[in-house]
Parts: structure tokens; sequence; C-alpha cells
């Protein structure tokens, strides 16, 4: 049957692939093709593998083989951020730094999706070590938006959020630190899901800020995310950030069908047809029997700045290993500092290079209390008043993913501080650790483009559940078939 | 909103970069400089922020975690893909330049 990649689903594909309507290697197929036909000019990929095929002939014969009992993933093609290793295959992080290594291991994820017998397309394009919110800070070039190819796709999973929008996977990873998943997907129309940390492992993630990462899914629908993240998600002997897998169930019960939006938290800043919108979907919540409450979080108009403060301090102490001595790039110097400081000048970029300095500058005897052991007690205020929240009959806060839709290429290279202001909403649940979910809630008029935008749910640890339930009846999914979540 | 005199300038910068291991030129301290006071500027907020406990004391939600030493590998079973990585390698080992 000819394959229509528009609205197929992961779980729609599974069904198709266990009924023999199509193979593994004619879906795989199907989106080789769209990649050949739309990447050269938006670079959402900056690799497609090269065994594509192959990987999906083992896949059929596994279908051949076990039929109905497959993994839901079999035979699905897959896009990985290039943060994530793939044994034997390169991972740059999008640097120079890292241009030509190879990963000598698979990331827990990566094990996890090859043990279902998932397809991996190729590694797509972000900022440069995940720092950026608008994959212009790659060494490799912007991704451009699908939806508007002046525009950005977000970052810094641009790439994963446009390999999804324009129909090159099924599916995509990213990575979340400030809002990295979340963000592209509102710019680009997609889902994306920030995990609880410590749901999902970050071994075999590059790491950039240790205590905000997480590894998520982006996809075209809610349900597909809710799947992705119970094939993913689960202690990991490997990374002892890991939750146990009892703290997730223990705390299934039933949620309430409260909302909170934090008004006062949304005064400033957001654009006037975002708002609009946001106040259209609460309508559309209210509807589908939720209610909606105004709630306070006191302190969560500094998590921008507690994040600016942790995790270029986290940051700088994660690229301390980039020196050009057991792998990355090699610039020779007169003596061992002199490669150090021009290996790590050369490999990364200006973007990297002024969160380290900044990372320095707030660990720095003198300043360490006045910034970082501040930011550390103010992580913990935001994490208590979020929970306080959540114990009073709340189960979502709700508000817009992003202040604006997609902005133009080149719009706030030469504003840092405006492009950090794009993550207002989002670096919140990195934070207080919490999950939180971007759904898009509809187009908007924006500097004469009509522009998707994303509606954030964030729920309290361990509750996805929350988020999916909320997500999908928003989005009016279908939810007979099972996300292994119910 | 509270004024700072210069909160970080070239000479800052220049110091910062060394002590990461980033050679840098005079120019670029000096943008650096800039972009990072105006960074400074929004999260010098954060004395603002009304935090009602001591730092000091404060514990991060953040702590380490740890675990026994298990079996170890077999010796040299790796080695050679990590050595593949290396830039500069003689060998089983690494080189580096002298330190001393």
């Amino acid at each position: 049957m000819p394959i229509v990649l528009d609205d197929l689903t992961i779980a729609k594909a599974h069904t198709h692939l266990i009924h023999k309507d199509f193979s593994a290697h004619e879906l795989a197929e199907a989106h080789l093709k769209v990649i050949e036909a739309k990447n050269e000019s938006l670079r959402a990929y900056i690799e497609v593998f090269d065994d594509v095929l192959a990987q999906a002939d083992v896949a059929d014969r596994t279908l051949a083989r076990e039929g109905e009992s497959v993994p839901a993933l079999t035979g699905i093609p897959i896009a990985l951020k290039d943060n994530i290793l793939i044994e034997g295959r390169r991972a740059s992080a999008c640097s120079r730094m890292l241009e030509n290594y190879v990963a000598s291991y698979d990331a827990t994820v990566i094990a996890k999706l090859r043990q279902s017998g998932a397809v991996f397309l190729g590694r797509t394009n972000m900022d440069e070590f995940a720092m950026g919110s608008s994959t212009e800070r790659s060494c490799y070039g912007p991704t451009r938006n699908p939806l508007d190819p002046t525009r950005v796709p977000g970052g810094s999973s641009g790439g994963s959020a446009a390999a999804v929008a324009m129909g090159g996977c099924l599916a995509a990873l990213g990575s979340d630190t400030g809002g990295s998943i979340r963000q592209p997907a509102s710019f680009c129309g997609v889902v994306g899901l920030k995990p609880t940390y410590g749901a999902l492992s970050r071994f075999g993630l590059i790491a950039m800020g240790s205590s905000l990462d997480q590894i998520g899914p982006i996809t075209k629908t809610v349900g597909d995310a809710a799947l992705l993240f119970s094939a993913l998600r689960g202690r990991d002997p490997l990374d002892s950030t890991t939750l146990p897998d009892e703290s997730v169930s223990d705390r299934r019960g039933a949620a309430s069908r409260v909302l909170g939006v934090p008004r006062h938290f949304m005064e400033s800043g957001l654009d006037p047809a975002v708002a609009q919108a946001f106040e259209d979907a609460l309508s559309r919540l209210r509807e589908l029997g939720y209610e909606v409450r105004d709630i306070e979080l006191p302190h969560v108009r500094y998590a921008l700045t507690c994040y600016y403060i942790l995790m270029p301090a986290e940051a700088s102490t994660n690229l301390a290993r980039y020196d050009g001595v057991r792998y990355g790039l090699h610039v020779e110097g007169e003596n061992v500092l002199d490669d150090y400081m021009r290996s790590r000048s050369r490999g990364f970029g200006e973007e990297v290079r002024r969160r380290i300095i900044l990372g320095a500058y707030v660990l720095s005897a003198g300043y360490y209390d006045a910034y970082y052991n501040r930011a550390v007690a103010l992580r913990r205020i935001i994490r208590e008043e979020c929970a306080h929240v959540f114990a009073s009959g709340v189960s979502v806060i709700v508000t817009p993913t992003t202040p604006t839709p997609a902005f133009l290429l080149g719009a706030k290279t030469s504003d840092p501080l405006a492009m950090y202001l794009a993550d207002l909403f989002t670096v919140p649940a990195n934070i207080a650790g919490i999950p939180a979910l971007s759904v898009p809630m509809g187009d908007v008029s924006y500097e004469g483009a009509l522009l998707p935008v994303g509606l954030q749910f964030m729920a309290g640890e361990g509750r996805e559940d929350v988020l999916f339930a909320a997500g999908r009846a928003f989005l009016g999914e279908d939810t007979t078939t099972g996300d292994g979540l119910q | 909103m509270c004024y700072r005199i210069h909160m970080i300038d070239r000479t800052d910068v220049e110091r910062l970069a060394a002590l990461s291991r980033i050679a840098i030129t005079r120019e670029e301290a000096e943008h650096l400089g800039e972009d990072i006071e105006q960074i400074l500027n929004y999260v010098s907020e954060i004395n603002e922020a009304g935090i009602d406990r001591e730092p000091e004391l404060e514990t991060s939600v953040v702590y380490n975690v740890l675990r026994e030493d298990g079996e170890a590998h077999e010796g040299g079973v790796f080695s050679e893909r990590l050595l593949a990585a290396a830039p500069q390698r003689e060998g089983k080992y690494v080189t580096v330049k002298n330190i001393l």
C-alpha cells in the first residue's frame, strides 16, 4: 500500500507493519525520499546513515519471525540528535571540537532503541554543545524551519524538531537542559517532552548541565511521545541520577482536572497573538472539563536567572574534559598549556566560549557566594513552590511554551541576552526537575507570517501520565491505542 | 534596579579565559566582557530575589550518588577502541608533551 507520511504515527505505522500493509524497508525508503528532497535546503540532518535500508531489512526479518509480538518500535525510523552516542558512529555535538569523534559506546537510550528494533535514520543538527535556542550555533550551519525557511526551527534540538516537522522521520530524540526540546517543538508545530529529571538515563548523552539535562522525544502526537517515553525510561546503573523504577508507579493515582496558570509570570514579554492563542487554548481546556485556576509561583520569574548561573557553571566544568589529548580536536602548540589553549579556542565556537567564561566567573573566588550559592538556594525555593502548587490540588501548570513563535534567522545572534529570554517559560521545569510537555496550540500571525506556537503543560515529578492525558485530550487524540501508561 | 560599576572588564575576561584554557585575542576579550557584563546585569537580579535562608548552609537538591566498585572487566578489552580516538598516540600510550 502506498505510504502517506503526513498523518502516520508510530502507533499507526506499527499496526501497518504487523498487518504487512507495507514493510520496514518501504517505510524507511519513504522517509529517505523526503530527506533527499528537503534536507539540502533545511539541513535538519547533518548525516544520514548509509545503512538505513539494511537496518530496516533486519527489522523486517524480526517482523516476519515474531509478527504481532514485536516491540512497537520495530522498524520505526527515528532521528537522533548529534549529542547522543551511537557506537561506531560519529557524534560531534555539532562542534569542531568533536567533528571526527567516533563514539566508543552506545548511549543507554540507543541500546534500548536497538533492542526494540528501531531504525536509526541519521544524526540531526543542533546548537554547538546544546548551547543555543535557534540551531544557528552549529558548526555545520543553521537548520531552517520547515514551516517557514526564513526562520529558525528553535534550539538546541532544532534539527530533530525540523526532521519531524518536515516528515523526515516518524520521531526524533532531542535533549533539553533549558527548553531545548520544547522550544523547537513549539516553533516547528510538533510535540516535545522533557521527562522528569532522572526518568531517562543520561549515559551516552554529551553532557552540558548535568543537573538539568534530559533526553526526550519529539513526535507528531502525544501518543507517540508516551510510547517512546515508556520504551526509554528506567533505572540505569550506568547513570546514578536515574530514578528507581518504583518511584514512578508509586505516584500514580487519580489526578485532579485542575490546571494552574501563573498569570503574574506571563505579564511581560509575551507576544499578543501568543497570549490570545493561550486564552483560546484555556477555553478549549475548560470545554474538555478542566478547571482553570490562577496560581502563584513567586520565585519562578527568577528561574531564568538561576539557570544562567547554574548552567554555565556546570557546562564550564563539563567542557573542561575537551583538551585534545584523549579525543577531539588537537591543535599543536609550543607546550602542553599552549596545546590546550589553541585546541580549545579553535574547537569551541563563540557561544560556547562565552558560556564557559561566564561559568568560570560565577564559580570564581569572591563571586561563588554571590552567584552560584544563591542560585542553588533559589533552585530549591522554585522546586518547593512548584511542589506546593501540585500538593494544593492543581495537577498541571499551563503556560505558553515560548513568548513568541519562530523568529527570523539572524534576528537574535548579535544579542545573547535576547536569545536567552526565549527560554523564559521553559527553564522552570529544568530548574525544578519536573516533566513538561509542549503541544501545538494553533497557528498565530507574527511578523506577517502564520506560524505554530506551543502550549506547555508541567506536572509533578514522575507524573508524565498527567501530561499525556492533558495533551491527548487537548489535541483530540484517539486514546484507544495503548501507550503502556494507562 | 541597582546600578553597579563595571562588573567585568577585559583583564577579568583574559584571566578567566586563561583559567578555562581558552586563548582569546584582546578584541575578543573586550567584546566578551561587554556580553558577559550584560548577562551579569541580568542575573544580578538574584540579589533581589528575597532568598530567606543562608546560602552557605544550603544543601543542594543535587547530591552525589555513589556505589561500590563492581567486577572490573578484563584488561585491554576496550583499549584499542579508546586509543583510536586519541589525536596522538604511540602504541598503547596516548602521547602528550613534557609537562615539567
